[in-house]
């Protein structure tokens, strides 16, 4: 599978497009449902990185200590991420005069 | 498995803030689910309402109740705004979770806090409440 590049297409070149473009929930859906959705979601990928995991490893410690090693590099990007966001936040505070 | 880890955490921690009376709201990966954006995130991050005078007596109370310290000093300020980073392993589980606690220490940020908004999470007993 591939894309093409287009002017203007924001996933040219991308097989996977980036997030702000992924569908969202059906409409209707409540808040507790999409809340649902997202420990469905976490859920889903962790089988996913557990079923690699295990392509890899022998033995079920071996899995989970690899598991918590890319824990541990998704908290550090996590990091990164907020402190962004208390920025975002900041600049908020600023233009609203608090 | 990282969804009951998770909210196994948020349970906790949640139910540990009710009881020391602290004013808590959902903010992150959930509450962005709950507004219509669902991310893969995996950590559990909440705006509380903690004065400066009261900090010290709140590490103490969140690390008797089992949450580990992952800074020293605890609070880490970018910005002047405080964030106290944590780790909770529930029971019997092997992996810690990161919790993210962000004072609200701007008057936006207590604006907000002020303006939460109840929810209800499959498996917390208690009502949540999310950044609206």
């Amino acid at each position: 599978m591939s894309h093409r590049s287009t002017p203007g297409n924001p996933v040219s070149g991308n097989l996977i497009p980036p997030p702000d473009l992924a569908p969202g929930p059906p409409a209707g859906t409540t808040r507790e449902q999409r809340i649902a959705m997202w420990f469905d979601l976490v859920d889903a990928t962790d089988e996913i990185q557990l079923a690699m995991l295990r392509t890899r490893y022998h033995t079920e410690d071996e899995v989970l200590a690899a598991y918590r090693e890319a824990y541990v590099r998704r908290v550090a990007e996590h990091d990164r991420t907020a402190e962004r966001m208390i920025s975002k936040l900041n600049y908020r505070s600023h233009s609203h005069g608090g | 498995m990282a969804g009951e880890l998770l909210l196994s955490a948020l349970r906790y921690l949640w139910a540990t803030l009710a009881a020391l009376q602290v004013d808590a709201a959902l903010m992150g990966g959930i509450a962005v689910a709950a507004w219509n954006h669902i991310r893969n995130t995996r950590d559990v991050d909440l705006l509380v309402g903690v004065r400066q005078s009261d900090e010290d007596q709140f590490l103490v109370q969140l690390k008797n109740a089992g949450f580990k310290q992952l800074r020293d000093p605890a609070l880490l300020t970018i910005d002047n705004s405080r964030i106290l980073q944590l780790q909770y392993e529930p029971p019997g589980k092997f992996l810690g979770i990161r919790v993210d606690l962000f004072f609200a220490d701007s008057e936006y940020q207590v604006t907000a806090l002020s303006r939460r908004v109840k929810t209800i999470i499959p498996g917390i007993d208690l009502p949540v409440f999310m950044l609206s």
